[in-house]
């Protein structure tokens, strides 16, 4: 009876340790492996994406730059947007990825005016700024970014 | 003499069924820490971690100085700026060269091509960009 029970605990035993190790090896594979994958990948297109806001929020293509050439991060220059909706082709070949496109609209909140630069895209990533419109007119506005093509993350 | 034995082997039981069971737990945090540490110096990550230096530079209004260094010993980088596009290649000593590892950043930034470097300095002064190696 004993050396019955005997064998069967050490099956059990063999089979417990099998199993863990199959349980371990499943844990590892698509446990981390996968997370860790997709995590890098879409917080690689995020960055991207924040990363070109970040620059568009200082171009002097589109900030408001003052006299001492101080440029005025995050203070749109009205006439400059003007200037660039209707030929963004200078804004994008000086900042862009070279393998993708982005979208970028700038909203008045005071006047509900828009400037629009891109092909349209309806996911957006919004950033706080101003537009200038003269010394003693500043309105608050929305920066809306989106970046499209993944192919290159 | 034989119930002595069975004593013995449910304790070993017990025993080796804690040890697994405490393995499971702890054995992927160790993993994970090391594979982060391999992770953390690997071509990619170091790719796109100089891709986002370099892209962020082109953030700042006046001038800037990013240092980036990895202080891993026996590592060290190949690295090439082209139009946008910065490629890396991982040395270590004892190993082959890594597979070159790419991604893409936002400014025009100036075009490079450094080898052998593990420290890399990132710099925007006057509207104009450099790529500087330290070390």
């Amino acid at each position: 009876m004993s050396k019955g029970i005997a064998l069967t605990l050490s099956e059990y035993l063999a089979g417990l340790l099998a199993v863990s190790f199959a349980v371990f090896i499943l844990f590892l594979w698509y446990g981390k492996y996968f997370d860790i994958e997709t995590t890098v990948t879409q917080t690689e297109f995020e960055r991207k994406e924040i990363n070109l806001a970040q620059v568009l929020l200082t171009t002097d293509k589109l900030t408001y730059v003052d006299d001492n050439k101080v440029v005025h991060r995050a203070v749109f220059d009205k006439s400059k947007l003007d200037s660039i909706e209707q030929n963004p082709k200078p804004l994008f070949d000086e900042i862009g990825y070279p393998d993708s496109e982005y979208y970028l609209k700038i909203r008045d909140l005071v006047s509900n005016k828009e400037w629009n630069m891109g092909k349209e895209n309806d996911v957006l990533r919004s950033f706080p700024v101003s537009i200038r419109y003269s010394f003693d007119d500043v309105h608050s506005g929305v920066m809306y970014v989106a970046l499209s093509g993944r192919n290159l993350v | 003499m034989k119930g002595a034995s069975t004593v013995n082997e449910i304790i070993l039981f017990i025993g080796m069924a804690a040890i697994t069971l405490s393995a499971i737990v702890a054995i992927p945090g160790w993993i994970n820490d090391a594979a982060r540490l391999f992770a953390l110096t690997s071509a990619e990550i170091v790719t796109r971690d100089l891709a986002g230096l370099i892209s962020i530079s082109g953030a700042a209004p006046d001038k800037i100085i990013i240092t980036y260094a990895i202080e891993k010993e026996g590592v060290s980088y190949n690295v090439d700026l082209q139009d946008r596009v910065i490629t890396v290649v991982r040395l270590s000593e004892g190993s082959k060269p890594s597979d070159p590892a790419k991604t893409t950043y936002v400014i025009g930034f100036v075009n490079k091509i450094v080898e052998d470097a593990k420290t890399f300095v990132v710099e925007k002064k006057d509207g104009k960009y450099d790529f500087e190696v330290i070390e």
